[in-house]
C-alpha cells in the first residue's frame, strides 16, 4: 500500500470522513433542535459556516487540491469566483429594487397560514395533516408566511392624473406629509380612494407610506353611499400591472390556451347575473378547473390574491373590467368598492368551489 | 521540449502522451475546468432558487414538504460515497484491483441509494400537490435538485462503466487518472449538494 503521496494515508481519508458525517449530524441537530442560547442568526450563521468547513474539506483532501498543483487549484478558483460573482448580481438584480420601493399589501386580518392552506385543494391538505414528517403540523401551522412583497410600479400616469396635484387639491394640510415621504416610486393611494368621503382624514391622521393598503381604512370609505362609476384608474392600473400583467397581459388579452383574456372578458362577467360578487371571489379565492372563455379552452389555475388590500383589490377588478385601452366600460358601470371586498372575506373558499360558482353564471 | 523518460514516468497519464507544456494530464486539467464551468452553472440555479425563495403564492411551501431527517440520511450516503471513492483511488494507486472493485462497486451503489431517496422525495412531495408548474417553490426546487440529481445519475453509470471495463480490460496503477478524474467530478456533485442541503432544506427551518 506504500504510495509516494504519503500524506495521502487512509487514516486521513477516515478522520476528514468521520468529520464530515459529525458536522452532518451536527447541522441537522441545530435545526432540529434549536439550543435555547442560539438566535435563529446565530444558527444561520453556524450552518453557512459549518457547510464553508465541509465544502473545503472535500475539495482539500478527497478532491487532493491541498498536495495537486496549483493550476487546478487556479482554475476552480475562477470558477467559484466567477460562479459567486453571477449569483451575487442576480440576488441584487431582483432583491435590490424591492429593498427600494417596498410597498406592502397587508394581509387581511384572518388570513394567516391557514388562510394559506386553505387555497390547497382539500386533498392536499390531508396529505399534508397525515404526513409522517418531522414537522407536527401545529409547528408547520406556525410558519407564517413571509409578508408579500410586491413591488408596485410607478404607473405611466396620465397627465392630468398626477398623485401630488390631487393631494395638493384635497388637504392642503397634508404638504408636510407629502414632502416627508421619500418613496416617491409609491405613490400614496390613500387620499384618491377616499375623496367621496373623508378627504383629509386619512392623510392627515397617518404619516405611514401606505396607510391605503390597511383593510381597516375600508369601512370609512365604505360610508360613501351613492354608486360611484369612477374609481382610482392610476391605483387600478398600477396593482393589475405589478400582480396580474405577467399571466394576462398588460393589453389584458391573455394568452390563448395558457391565461384567459381579462379585456371584454372580465366585463361579460361583471354583467352577468352574480358576476359582480364572482369577480371578488376569483380574486380572493383563485379559480383552478377547466373553463371556456371566447371559444378557447382554458385548463389552469389562478392564484388566490387574498393578501392584497380591498383597496388593492377592488382596484385590479375595476381595471380589468373598464381599465382596458380600446375597451368600454360596462354602461351604468358601478365600481367595485373595498367595502364589498372585504365582505367576502373569510369564507374559505377553494379553487375549485370557486369553479362551480362560475358555472353558476351561466356564461360559457 | 525533449520530454526525457524520467519527466516522462513523473507524471500521471503522462504514458499515452496526452500532455501540454502544462506538463500536466489532460484529461484532469479538462475535469477541473469543466467542474470551474459547472460551479457557474449551479451558481445561477442555486441564486434563482433564492431570489424566488419565499414567493410562491399558493401551497405547498418548503416547511411543509421539506424533511429534514430524511435529507439527512441521503446527505450522509453521499458523503460516505465521497469516502468509499478517495479509498477505491487509494487502492488503484496501490494495485490492490480487488479493493478498487469493491470500493468503486460501493460509490455507484451509495450514489444509488441517494438516487432512491431523491426519487422517493420527488414522489412524495408530487403527491403532497407540489409540481414542477405549481408555484415558484416547485419549479426552483425540482429545477435544482433535478439537475444534481442527472449530475448523480451520470456519475454512477460512469462507475459502473469503470467497474465493467476492469474486468473487460484489467486496470492497474498506470490507469489511475482515468479514476481519478471520474472521482473529481463524483467529489463535486458531493459538494453541490453540500450546498443544496444548506440552501434548501436547512435554512427552511432556522
Amino acid at each position: 500500500m506504500a504510495h509516494g503521496k504519503g500524506t495521502h494515508g487512509v487514516g486521513q481519508y477516515v478522520v476528514v470522513a468521520l468529520i464530515l458525517a459529525a458536522i452532518t449530524y451536527v447541522e441537522y441537530y441545530i435545526v432540529e433542535f434549536p439550543p435555547a442560547f442560539m438566535s435563529s442568526g446565530w444558527i444561520l450563521f453556524w450552518l453557512i459556516a459549518l457547510s464553508i468547513v465541509k465544502f473545503w474539506m472535500v475539495i482539500w483532501f478527497f478532491m487532493h487540491l491541498k498536495d495537486d498543483d496549483k493550476l487546478y487549484t487556479g482554475f476552480f478558483s475562477s470558477g467559484i469566483v466567477i460562479g459567486m460573482g453571477t449569483f451575487v448580481v442576480l440576488v441584487f438584480l431582483f432583491l435590490l429594487p424591492r429593498a427600494v420601493a417596498p410597498v406592502v399589501g397587508d394581509p387581511a386580518p384572518g388570513d394567516g397560514p391557514a388562510a394559506a392552506h386553505g387555497a390547497l385543494p382539500d386533498a392536499v391538505v390531508a396529505n399534508i395533516e397525515t404526513d409522517g414528517g418531522s414537522r407536527p403540523l401545529a409547528q408547520q401551522a406556525g410558519n407564517v408566511r413571509p409578508a408579500d412583497r410586491t413591488l408596485l410600479l410607478t404607473p405611466p400616469a396620465a397627465p392630468t392624473d398626477g398623485f401630488s396635484v390631487r393631494l395638493d387639491d384635497l388637504a392642503p394640510a397634508s404638504e408636510p406629509t407629502t414632502a416627508e415621504a421619500p418613496v416617491a416610486m409609491a405613490p400614496e393611494p390613500a387620499p384618491v380612494i377616499a375623496t367621496e368621503a373623508e378627504p383629509a382624514t386619512p392623510v392627515a391622521a397617518d404619516a405611514e407610506p401606505a396607510p391605503a393598503a390597511e383593510p381597516d381604512a375600508a369601512p370609512e370609505v365604505a360610508a360613501a353611499p351613492t354608486a360611484d362609476p369612477t374609481y382610482d384608474r392610476a391605483l387600478g392600473s398600477q396593482v393589475y400591472v405589478a400582480n396580474c400583467a405577467a399571466c394576462h397581459q398588460v393589453t389584458g388579452a391573455g394568452l390563448p390556451g395558457v391565461f384567459p383574456p381579462l379585456a371584454g372578458h372580465a366585463a361579460d362577467l361583471y354583467r352577468a347575473e352574480g358576476g359582480r360578487a364572482y369577480l371578488i371571489d376569483v380574486m380572493l379565492y383563485g379559480l383552478q378547473g377547466a373553463i371556456r372563455v371566447n371559444g378557447t379552452n382554458y385548463n389552469g389555475l389562478m392564484p388566490a390574491w387574498a393578501h392584497l388590500g380591498d383597496e388593492q383589490v377592488a382596484a385590479a377588478i375595476n381595471h380589468s373590467v373598464a381599465g382596458f385601452d380600446g375597451v368600454a366600460a360596462p354602461s351604468g358601470f358601478d365600481a367595485i368598492r373595498p367595502d364589498e371586498v372585504a365582505a367576502r372575506r373569510g369564507r374559505g373558499l377553494t379553487g375549485a368551489q370557486v369553479l362551480e360558482l362560475r358555472g353558476a353564471l351561466g356564461l360559457d | 521540449m525533449s520530454a526525457t523518460p524520467a519527466s516522462a514516468t513523473a507524471i500521471p497519464g503522462m504514458e499515452s502522451g496526452h500532455y501540454r507544456s502544462t506538463k500536466l494530464p489532460d484529461i484532469k486539467l479538462l475535469m477541473w475546468v469543466f467542474l470551474a464551468s459547472d460551479v457557474m452553472f449551479f451558481g445561477t440555479l442555486i441564486g434563482t432558487y433564492l431570489v424566488y425563495r419565499g414567493r410562491s403564492l399558493v401551497g405547498p411551501f418548503p416547511e411543509n414538504v421539506l424533511d429534514i431527517p430524511l435529507t439527512t440520511v441521503s446527505t450522509f450516503v453521499l458523503l460516505m460515497s465521497s469516502f468509499l471513492m478517495v479509498l477505491a483511488l487509494h487502492a488503484l494507486r496501490g494495485d490492490d484491483i480487488p479493493k478498487f472493485r469493491l470500493w468503486t462497486f460501493g460509490v455507484a451503489f451509495f450514489g444509488a441509494i441517494f438516487l432512491g431517496f431523491q426519487i422517493y422525495e420527488f414522489a412524495h412531495f408530487v403527491d403532497l400537490g407540489l409540481t414542477l408548474q405549481g408555484n415558484l417553490f416547485g419549479t426552483t426546487f425540482y429545477v435544482l435538485t433535478g439537475t444534481h440529481g442527472v449530475h448523480v445519475t451520470i456519475g454512477v453509470i460512469w462507475l459502473l462503466s469503470i467497474l465493467v471495463h476492469s474486468y473487460v480490460k484489467p486496470w492497474s496503477s498506470k490507469d489511475e487518472a482515468y479514476l481519478e478524474v471520474a472521482g473529481l467530478y463524483w467529489h463535486f456533485v458531493d459538494i453541490v449538494w453540500i450546498v443544496i442541503f444548506t440552501v434548501v432544506y436547512l435554512v427552511e427551518f432556522v
